[in-house]
């Protein structure tokens, strides 16, 4: 088996030979250079170095793993422009620039000598440490959440992003961490008796809640161990509700218990003819939901909040009402828009609990939709994002519907959705204060006025080389343009985080298929400056 | 997700409370639970103690340090206890764990009741390259041979990833025979066309210790509770090839970004995706990064809101690229039908019927005219089930066009050919009878199989199971008439005995009855023990 394949190898090899002897009078443009560790500057062996093509679904891109000096070399490359990237496991690219700016380019020309390129890798970091019971007993099988503060649609929130176990011994090892301030939580699902399942989580070190964690502030590449998290096993309570009214029989009612995270598998409920019980819930947010299906008739939902904090609680009567379907239809206003049928309307719950199902209708190409089954409950209306378009009203009825926003609880008639092709352009430069070019900056396009909080009309993009930025897309309205010399991804949509900033904004009204050009002065990456860069 | 596919789980979720019994005299009831290999004791164990009578009354306590556990104020009666705790095999999970049955009377102190835990295996080791330098985030599968319906079949019993050290750690393996297969996902960064300056390669899929199959692989006979260590894989990159090809849809949908086509590992039935392409406007794709190899390609779109669907084929890459795969996306299929009960008039039925397929499942209610559809069913070989048949009726028969369905295999590749009948009769027969463990006592508690005859293997309706009462005695009513071979079996929770490959060897030890409409039958059935059931278990490669 072995010589086979060696014998496979060295014919590869041999066929390729070839092709790198060098023919043509003209030098073919090669790309060399090295991977170095950014702390140590040693060099990384075995690190995966892409020049990705521009068009990288059509046109050729190149790669080579570096050898034992962390040199690679790339030769007979095609003239044009390509990204540059290194991949290693256990360290990560940070480009020049704002966090999140696109990978450095480099320029590949005929008979053009391309500058050695060195690419340097951030070591990234390890966390060890135990997962422990409230004797100081390890805890195996624990899983182990690394949790981080990010911002996503204008809200900061604390977002898991890895999740490992404990071993046997109750030991974990987080790994391929960034530098920045993290959060851990432990949490042991464990069969308490018979039929009996409990969940225990504890922030570390021994938290009942994310207000009482401790933060953990690591640095590039840092090693840090004995981080031991305890699991408090506070108490567990009980869940009561009961139905408004009895089930009709033949009918098929499910309840369950929805948590922050969603549906809890295994949580265990008893019923009796009018009553539901949920027992061994731990303290949290949670929703009561019950499903009724009869035979030829649409769903009905009944849903009940409920926070269990540290006592037994009555959640009240569930009282169902029908799920709804809803029609509507897509209209296109100032100028034309092909590739209705690649549009989806979709509902998102605006309370932020967990959602129930997901719902969504794909947009006919004559532009008409419809949703099905839909829980009573209020909703954004929301529609994915094309190039060219923005969602300009939504109308219920001759209704405008201000906020975007439907209840499904009252009475609804088809929707009329309109959308606007009059977008426009906003382009400039970024200097600093003391009148340079800022390069790789984000600058971020925020809606003000009619548009403030519209989220889904903010636009992003990144100054060049030059300090210059072009973004397209913008919907006609009122925005400020902030130029981030660096920032959290997607704090700029935060109006909170902005509060400091608003006076750096440069204020633009775009008309519709309007071009603006301004001048943006940079926010210092001194004055954003968080831990987690 | 579709909401519908979670509501089968959530109906599981029901329980029952009942009034407490009357206070009588109480007496109490204390013992040790001891792990069964190193006989210590076991700190922090949770015992349950479930009144025999009425089920669901349960109580528990938890062992102290030197194992040991109480529970005062019991009331006279029957009890059974049973205990649970991490890294020990679960009380509900295994014939291995056996509960302990106490008797209470009037202020009767039981004590001295032993429980027994089975301590739970650990595999762990590493995965790394041929300098000896780790492999991150390779995944580990522990695989074992189960029976389950069909015939045997290698299954995850663990997954695990190795970190940054390559190291991985199986846990909590019940003890058994295990093969380890450790894959590393491709590098999705890298762009569709890529020119590598060296020959591309990847790393094989890798039984242990450096197998291609499981059938030539080292397997690992695992003690309970063993800790085996250092089972180290030195992965060797392999020449990688490209399998290239083009999807086309006969339903005239144009292809977007949001169709895909994955290669997937043969024979492994858990999604493992080792390499993803996009597809052109045109339909063309092409997978790289694949060693030599069997691969399922399959092409996949799925879009919230719309039918999520897949059309598959197995390609064989042998030291060289493979062209012109070709994935045709047939439209998804509706199945209409009648389900007609003999001799009644059509009325409301909680009849369920089930055409699924690996992933996918259609399902529907019929109408109080007895008509149903079943909608989006994927253009392939269906699996048929019919659940919740009403008490005093059987499937009878079941037509698809002009066939007669036998084994519940309904093959819709070429579309519904036909209307699925479904007729229930009324006249079933009954089997009753008796089951006697190796000493003659009546065996109370165990299970007891109805098994039809080979060509109806896979008709889930026609193979039923009852539990013995205490006298040792059962009864299984709306039989159809037919052969059949009767088993009983002293626990079965690993469900082995729904596959007649498992069956096949006991059949010696089954009685045959055939029954005719509305007969009669009654068995005498000796128990086949779980220890016959295990050795049985143990020829499983």
């Amino acid at each position: 088996m072995i010589s086979i394949v060696t014998i496979a190898m060295l014919l590869a090899q041999q066929v390729s030979a070839p092709a790198s002897a060098p023919a043509a009078p003209v030098v073919p443009p090669r790309v060399e250079g090295s991977v170095v560790n950014a702390l140590t500057g040693e060099p990384v062996r075995k690190a995966t170095v892409i020049l990705r093509a521009h068009d990288q679904e059509h046109a050729l891109s190149y790669a080579d793993e570096t050898d034992s000096n962390g040199h690679f070399s790339i030769s007979d490359v095609a003239p044009g422009e390509y990204a540059v990237i290194a991949e290693h496991s256990g360290y990560f690219v940070r480009a020049a620039g704002a966090t999140g700016a696109p990978p450095p380019n480099i320029k590949v020309e005929n008979g053009q000598p391309v500058p050695a390129v060195t690419i340097q890798l951030t070591p990234l970091a390890v966390i060890t440490g135990r997962v422990l019971d409230s004797d100081g007993d390890p805890v195996r099988g624990a899983s182990v959440n690394a949790m981080r503060y990010t911002y996503s649609n204008g809200r900061k929130r604390l977002v898991d992003f890895d999740q490992v176990q404990t071993n046997d011994n109750g030991d974990f090892r987080l790994f391929g961490l960034r530098a920045g301030t993290l959060y851990l939580k432990a949490t042991h699902f464990r069969q308490k008796g018979a039929g009996q399942p409990e969940t225990i989580s504890s922030y570390y070190p021994g938290a009942a809640d994310e207000a009482h964690a401790a933060p953990i502030v690591l640095r590039a590449g840092a090693q840090v161990r004995g981080i031991d998290i305890r699991l408090q096993s506070g108490g567990t309570y009980t869940i009561r509700a009961h139905f408004l009214e009895p089930n009709a029989p033949g009918t098929n009612t499910p309840v369950f218990l929805m948590g922050a995270q969603g549906f809890m598998p295994g949580q265990s409920v008893s019923f009796s003819s009018d009553g539901i019980v949920f027992t061994s819930v731990s303290p949290g947010s949670y929703e009561v939901v019950a499903i009724r299906q009869a035979e030829g008739e649409q769903p009905a939902y009944a849903r009940l909040p409920v926070d269990v904090v540290n006592a037994d609680v009555d959640a009240g009567a569930l009282s169902f009402q029908p799920a709804a379907d809803i029609t509507g239809s897509i209209r296109v206003e100032g100028g034309a828009f092909n590739g209705l049928e690649t549009l989806r309307v979709n509902l998102q719950p605006t309370h932020s609990g967990p959602m129930i199902g997901n719902f969504t209708s794909q947009v006919k190409p004559d532009g008409s939709f419809l949703l099905k089954n839909a829980p009573p409950a209020v909703y954004d209306v929301v529609i994915n994002r094309r190039p060219g378009v923005y969602l300009k009203a939504i109308r219920m009825g001759d209704k405008q519907l201000a906020d975007r926003r439907i209840d499904l609880a009252s009475r609804h008639d088809p929707l009329t959705i309109i959308l606007g092709a009059d977008m426009g352009l906003v382009e400039g430069s970024v200097a600093n204060a003391k009148g340079d070019p800022v390069v790789r900056s984000r600058v971020t396009v925020i809606p003000y006025g009619d548009h403030l909080g519209r989220i889904d009309l903010a636009r992003t993009g990144f100054s060049d080389e030059k300090g210059e930025f072009k973004i397209k897309d913008v919907a006609p309205g009122d925005y400020k343009v902030f130029a981030w010399e660096d920032v959290p991804v997607g704090a700029p949509q935060d109006p909170d985080y902005r509060k400091p900033f608003e006076k750096q904004g440069v204020a633009v009204r775009m008309q519709p298929n309007g071009h603006e050009t301004i001048s943006v002065t940079s926010i210092p990456a001194a004055a954003t400056k968080s831990d987690d860069q | 997700m579709k909401f519908a596919a979670i509501l089968p789980a959530l109906m599981l979720m029901t329980g029952t409370v009942r009034a407490q019994a009357p206070a009588a005299k109480p007496g109490s009831i204390e013992g040790v639970v001891t792990n069964s290999v190193t006989n210590e004791p076991v700190k922090k164990a949770v015992v349950t103690l479930e009144d025999t009578k009425s089920h669901g009354n349960n109580r528990t306590a938890t062992t102290d340090a030197v194992g040991h556990f109480q529970f005062d104020g019991v009331n006279p009666g029957a009890y059974s206890l049973a205990a649970d705790r991490d890294g020990y095999l679960g009380s509900q999970s295994s014939p291995l764990v056996r509960s302990a049955q106490v008797t209470v009377a009037d202020e009767q102190h039981v004590q001295d009741v032993a429980l027994k835990l089975l301590p739970l295996a650990t595999l762990s080791g590493h995965v790394l390259d041929d300098d000896g330098d780790p492999i991150v985030r390779a995944d580990v599968s522990v695989l074992t041979y189960v029976y389950n319906q069909g015939p045997k079949q290698l299954n995850q019993a663990a997954s695990a990833q190795s970190n940054d050290l390559g190291e991985f750690e199986a846990l909590n393996l019940p003890p058994g025979r295990y093969y380890i297969r450790v894959m590393t996902l491709l590098n999705w960064n890298i762009p569709p066309h890529t020119r590598w300056s060296h020959p591309e390669e990847a790393y094989p899929l890798v039984f242990y210790p450096n197998a291609s199959e499981a059938a030539q692989a080292t397997a690992f006979d695992v003690a309970p509770g063993a800790h085996v260590t250092n089972i180290d894989f030195r992965l060797r990159k392999m020449p990688a090839y490209h399998i290239r090809g083009i999807v086309s849809d006969v339903t005239a949908r144009k292809l977007d970004a949001n169709d895909r086509v994955m290669a997937e590992i043969s024979g492994s039935n858990f999604g493992a995706g080792l390499s993803q392409s996009s597809v052109q406007a045109d339909g063309s794709f092409e997978l790289r990064g694949l060693a030599s190899g069997s691969y399922v390609v399959s092409h996949m779109r799925f879009v919230p809101g719309e039918n999520a669907f897949s059309t598959h084929q197995t390609v064989r890459i042998a030291d060289s690229d493979v062209n012109g795969v070709s994935l045709v996306q047939k439209p998804l299929v509706n199945v209409s039908g009648t389900v007609t009960v003999e001799g009644s008039q059509p009325g409301k039925l909680d009849l369920q019927i089930s055409l699924s397929q690996p992933n996918v499942r259609g399902g529907d209610h019929i109408g109080a005219d007895g008509k149903f559809t079943i909608t989006d069913v994927p253009p392939e070989l269906c699996h048929l089930q019919v659940f919740n048949v009403p008490p005093g009726k059987y499937v009878k028969s079941i037509r698809f066009g002009d066939q007669e369905v036998k084994n519940s295999e309904i093959d819709l590749s070429n579309g519904a050919s036909g209307a699925l009948n479904i007729l229930l009769g009324a006249d079933g027969g009954e089997v009753d009878g008796m089951v006697e463990n190796a000493s003659g006592q009546p065996a109370g508690g165990v299970q007891v199989t109805l098994a039809p005859a080979e060509e109806y293997d896979g008709r889930d309706d026609l193979l039923k199971r009852m539990s013995t009462d205490a006298a040792g005695n059962f009864k299984i009513p709306d039989v159809a008439p037919g052969e059949y071979k009767v088993f009983a079996w002293e626990s079965d929770p690993q469900d082995s005995t729904q596959s007649a490959e498992f069956r096949k060897p006991f059949e010696s030890r089954s009685v045959a009855v055939t029954i005719g409409p509305k007969d009669k039958a009654s068995v005498q059935l000796n128990v086949i023990t779980a220890e016959d059931m295990e050795k049985e278990r143990s020829k499983l490669p």
